[in-house]
């Protein structure tokens, strides 16, 4: 494959991070998967803040976002990201649960670049998420600045 | 003429007789008692002076009393007053009978003893014949002015009396003044010096009442004071000229008579002195007769002494005649005639010695010195005789002289006086003329200015005579009428111009108005001449004159037609305004009307309103009482913004305090009415409590409303957390739960035998349901809270659509769809798709059983506007008893077995339908198919 760049996951249960990285891995797209377990961490990442503070230079080519999370919730990790010069050019998808309008809306307002809801059924799952890793991660140009890894 | 008899000052001339009458009161008291005491003193002025008799002090003392009481006016007085005239005529008509007759029946001592004495050769106490003419003239004045209505000629009469008794007195009071010229002289008894000054006085005080009343009720009432004046000075220069020509005349008359007594007083002094010298001469012839005889002895000789002899006696009686008057005289030729007597016996006794002794011895008595000595005397006694005679003569000579230079100047002062008194007189009498003359031209002008008021004043005037004829009418009210001056003057009584109802009026007011002199105020109806009517207010005064009888009317008119109409109108409009005001209060509408705040009105229903009867509203005053204390300030301040103009709300709301204390709400609607004096305000009140404690009621109930809506709202926010929480963490176990169980097959999948495969399989699927389950749930719950949109929608396009959209499900199937026509309505697409989707797939899913499915669409418009629109499918049905569970949530009729589905769908239908303000029904049969309509509001009263 080519480079893959690298993906912010940011998710706070550990079944759907598995999940998620299982249905990434049906199309080798798990690798570059950096899990945030909340959006506090997520901002460290951003940030190189704590446990982040050494890690690679460069920005995540694609952010996953859960919506309920605790601490900083996703809508207002977006709020952060879109408003922030260095971040605002980052794709940023919604994976979430919930299906609610009001969600819906205000995800788009804030400037999300795509909103999907996580499917119960597991094989629906595997390909929304797998498409999403192929889409925004391989097919999709990404902003200038981005972090690829090579193979 | 008020003005005049202010004027005439009445009270100082009754005061001016009352003086009068008490001074003459006060003389005569004071005469009579001189004659009871015999003081001498006090019955004349001075001694020496003839007294004033009895009778005549009486007489004053009567007429004194009746000068007093003459002023009183009253019947009484007039009584006295008439007794003391008669009293006074009883002894004054008697003497005048004495005088007249001349004879004496002693009148003048009939009361008190007169003596019989003289005061230079006049009877003392008896009454002079002037003295009674006065107490006569006094008697009638005093009669007439004790008539209550008098004549003008008995006034004139009573004028001229008095004005001629006190010239009489004026006569002789200054008869006395200018030394008495008149005391001794006369036909009769002087009038004494008091009785004169007694005569003045009641003479003054009779004229002074006169003036009073008597003699002014013949002057014209438009004499003003000054022509008064005049008059009053004219007539005392005429009483004061009369007097003085009376004077004068007396005077001249007395004069005259003492001139020719004078005159006899002289002759009859020469022919004494002749008489008395023929005496001697005749005593001397008998004497030288009787010496001739004697010495000569010649009878011849005797002859002269026979002539003699018989002349003596007849010349001594004529002398003694002669002397009658004077008793001096007279005695003195009494003492002469024994002497005469001898020298006459002498001469016979001469003839006799003669015959018988012879001549010697005759002749020696002749030489005898008594005879000489006889004859000497004699001569001695005429000569004596008539030296007094001569004496007197000489005095009278002197005396007749002497007043006739006094009488001369006399009377050329009393002339001068009367040429001054009468040249004055002209004076005053032309100037009055003249005077006159010009006050007449003024009141002929006055007169003329009166006339024109008269006929051209705004109002009507007339006069009627007591037959109630026209006299007098003027222009303004004949114009009124219609009729001429020459038509109704003397000819047509006021009654020929009333109407029916003014003819009683009259008649009745008429005698009254004849009998009180005056009416007022009466309203009359009168005809004109061209049959209209006409309506006048009069007033009427009557005329009378001087003896009391009526002699016309004089009478006032206004035209009160227009103030009657005006009257009439007032009295509809009162009258449409209390229909007015009572219908309303009939409506249970209160009226109040207020001057400022004072109540000076209400109607009944305000009274019901407020729980007052009228009487208790009108003392609260003020209309503030009724207003509840702590908001009065503000009503005062709103009256009183509204009363000045400055707010224009005429409706408001108030609050009042009911007589039992509770609080009533008014509506009210008020005007303010200006109509000069203070503003009145007039206010139309409704008692609005029932509403106002509905309105009350609605406004407590929306509150709680409110406060329920909001207890929903949060109850929403809580189901949408709710929601939420079951939407992300809810299906989040689901979703691991299908997840881990595909990896578990995919990891260990050959390890695990059927059986385990197939359990993993159901896991899988009864995960899946769970996940539709929740879905549908949270579609069902989005339905009821997602915000409508409202636009047109066609319904036959969208159920197209849908048809189209489900065509992968009826792969396989005969569906016989019969789509009729669909309205289009208002309301939100993909809410409006979601029943369509539930519906037809519902008939799709229940028709499964049929070979061939037949599934209808259609539509129809009620009577009411609304649309019904209905699926209806030839599927399985139902059973009409169990129809009230098929919208319930989760509630089904079929086994998922049988029919898949999670119970959601009907219910998600119900709910979009009643959002859009629409119903949904079934109608359905075991085994025949089922219909469900739906039923969409008419477009105007849709969408809450």
């Amino acid at each position: 494959m080519n480079d893959l760049k690298r993906i912010l996951l940011v998710e706070d249960s550990v079944r759907d991070v598995e999940l998620t990285l299982a249905a990434l891995d049906e199309h080798n797209l798990a690798n570059e998967v950096i899990v945030a377990r909340n959006g506090a961490e997520a901002l460290d990442y951003l940030f190189h803040r704590s446990e982040f503070a050494d890690r690679p230079r460069g920005n995540p080519a694609l952010i996953l976002l859960d919506i309920k999370m605790p601490k900083v919730d996703g809508l207002e990790l977006l709020r952060q990201i879109k408003s922030d010069e260095n971040f605002k050019l980052i794709p940023v998808v919604m994976l979430t649960s919930s299906r609610e309008e009001r969600d819906l809306i205000e995800s788009y307002r804030l400037g999300v670049n795509a909103y999907v809801v996580k499917p119960v059924d597991f094989d629906k799952f595997v390909k929304a998420v797998s498409g999403l890793g192929l889409f925004w991660a391989v097919i999709n140009e990404t902003p200038p600045g981005s972090v690829r890894k090579r193979d | 003429m008020p003005g005049v008899n202010r004027l005439l000052n009445f009270s100082r001339h009754k005061a001016i007789a009352l003086s009068c009458g008490l001074a003459v009161i006060a003389i005569s008291a004071t005469v009579l008692a001189g004659w009871l005491t015999g003081s001498r003193a006090l019955t004349a002025v001075m001694p020496g002076l003839i007294p004033m008799a009895p009778n005549t002090a009486i007489a004053f003392a009567l007429l004194g009393t009746a000068l007093c009481v003459l002023g009183g006016g009253r019947s009484w007085s007039r009584a006295v007053v008439r007794a003391c005239v008669l009293l006074t005529l009883a002894m004054i008509v008697p003497r005048m009978v004495e005088y007249v007759l001349g004879t004496d029946f002693n009148v003048d001592s009939w009361v008190i003893e007169v003596p019989h004495e003289e005061l230079s050769g006049t009877p003392v106490g008896r009454m002079a014949f002037f003295t009674a003419l006065c107490f006569l003239f006094a008697s009638i004045v005093f009669f007439a002015l004790s008539l209550p209505a008098r004549h003008r000629t008995v006034e004139a009469l009573a004028g001229v009396a008095s004005v001629t008794l006190t010239s009489i007195a004026v006569i002789f009071f200054f008869g006395y003044l200018i030394g008495s010229p008149l005391f001794s002289v006369g036909p009769t008894i002087p009038m004494a010096l008091n009785t004169s000054f007694s005569f003045l006085l009641l003479g003054a005080g009779l004229i002074s009442s006169m003036f009073d009343k008597r003699l002014l009720s013949f002057l014209p009432a438009e004499l003003d004071a000054k022509m008064l004046r005049m008059h009053r000075m004219i007539t005392a220069g005429f009483g004061l000229a009369f007097s003085t020509v009376l004077v004068v005349t007396i005077l001249a008359y007395e004069n005259s008579v003492r001139f020719a007594e004078n005159s006899e007083l002289v002759s009859h002094s020469y022919q004494l002195l002749a008489e008395s010298g023929g005496l001697v001469a005749t005593l001397k012839d008998a004497e030288t007769g009787a010496r001739g005889f004697v010495l000569s002895g010649n009878p011849d000789f005797l002859e002269p002494y026979e002539v003699a002899r018989g002349r003596i006696g007849e010349q001594l009686l004529a002398l003694k005649h002669l002397e009658k008057h004077h008793p001096h005289q007279q005695k003195r030729i009494d003492e002469l005639a024994p002497f005469i007597e001898m020298r006459i016996r002498s001469a016979t006794e001469l003839m006799d010695v003669f015959g018988l002794n012879g001549p010697t011895a005759a002749q020696k008595l002749v030489a005898s010195e008594e005879w000489k000595t006889a004859m000497d005397s004699i001569e001695t006694f005429v000569s004596d005789l008539q030296e007094e005679e001569r004496i007197f003569l000489e005095l009278r000579l002197l005396q007749h002289e002497s007043g006739l230079s006094r009488s001369i100047t006399f009377f050329s002062l009393l002339t001068i006086l009367v040429i001054i008194l009468f040249t004055a007189l002209y004076l005053v009498i032309e100037r009055g003329l003249t005077e006159r003359q010009r006050s007449e031209v003024a009141l002929r002008e006055a007169a003329r200015e009166i006339e024109d008021l008269y006929h051209n004043a705004p109002c009507g005037y007339h006069s009627l005579d007591a037959s109630g004829t026209f006299v007098q009418i003027n222009a303004t009210e004949l114009s009124w009428l219609g009729w001429s001056r020459e038509e109704v003057v003397g000819k047509m009584r006021f009654l020929d111009f009333l109407s029916v109802a003014g003819t009683e009026l009259f008649k009745q007011s008429f005698p009254k108005f004849l009998e009180n002199g005056s009416i007022k105020d009466l309203e009359f109806e009168m005809k004109r001449r061209d049959g209209s009517t006409f309506w006048v207010l009069l007033s009427a005064t009557a005329l009378i004159d001087d003896r009391g009888n009526f002699v016309r009317s004089r009478s006032t008119m206004f035209d009160i037609t227009d103030k009657r109409r005006a009257l009439e109108e007032l009295h509809l409009q009162t009258n449409l305004y209390d229909t007015l005001l009572k219908t309303q209060s009939n409506l249970g509408e209160g009226v109040i009307m207020t001057e400022t705040d004072r109540i000076i009105f209400v109607n009944e229903a305000f009274c019901r309103i407020t729980g007052y009867p009228e009487v208790e509203i009108m003392a609260l005053g003020s209309i503030f009482e009724l207003i509840p204390a702590q908001r009065r300030d503000a009503a005062r301040e709103q009256v009183t913004d509204f009363l000045r103009g400055e707010t224009v709300d005429t409706r408001r709301e108030m609050l009042i305090v009911h007589k039992t204390g509770r609080l009533v709400d008014l509506e009210i609607a008020s005007e303010v009415i200006r109509a000069g004096g203070p503003p009145r305000l007039i206010a139309i009140v409704r008692d609005i409590t029932a509403r106002k404690n509905a309105e009350r009621a609605t406004r407590t109930l929306n509150a709680s409303l409110k406060r329920k809506g909001e207890e929903l709202e949060l109850a929403n926010k809580e189901l949408e957390t709710f929601s939420y929480t079951v939407s992300h963490d809810l299906r989040s176990p689901l979703r691991h739960i299908g997840g881990f169980v595909e990896l578990l097959q995919k990891h260990a999948g050959h390890t695990i035998d059927e059986k385990g495969n197939r359990y993993l399989g159901i896991i899988t699927t009864a995960a899946k349901h769970m996940g539709d389950l929740i879905d549908d749930l949270l579609v069902f719950s989005r339905m009821g809270r997602a915000d409508l949109m409202n636009t047109r929608v066609d319904l036959t396009s969208l159920a197209q659509d849908v048809i189209q959209g489900l065509e992968p499900d009826t792969q396989g199937r005969k569906i016989q769809w019969k789509l009729g026509s669909l309205p289009e309505v208002l309301g939100d697409p993909s809410m409006l798709r979601m029943v369509f989707v539930n519906l037809i797939s519902n008939a799709l899913k229940y028709t499964r059983p049929r070979p061939v499915a037949v599934i209808e669409l259609d539509s129809r418009k009620e009577e009411n506007g609304d649309w019904v629109v209905w699926v209806k499918d030839n599927g399985v049905g139902f059973d009409m008893n169990y129809v009230h569970k098929l919208f319930g949530v989760f509630q089904r009729l079929h086994s998922s077995d049988e029919f898949e589905g999670t119970g959601i769908g009907l219910a998600t239908v119900q709910r979009i339908m009643l959002r859009h303000g629409g119903r949904v029904w079934v109608e359905g049969k075991l085994g025949e198919g089922a219909i469900v309509y739906c039923a969409f509001p008419h477009p105007e009263e849709k969408i809450p």
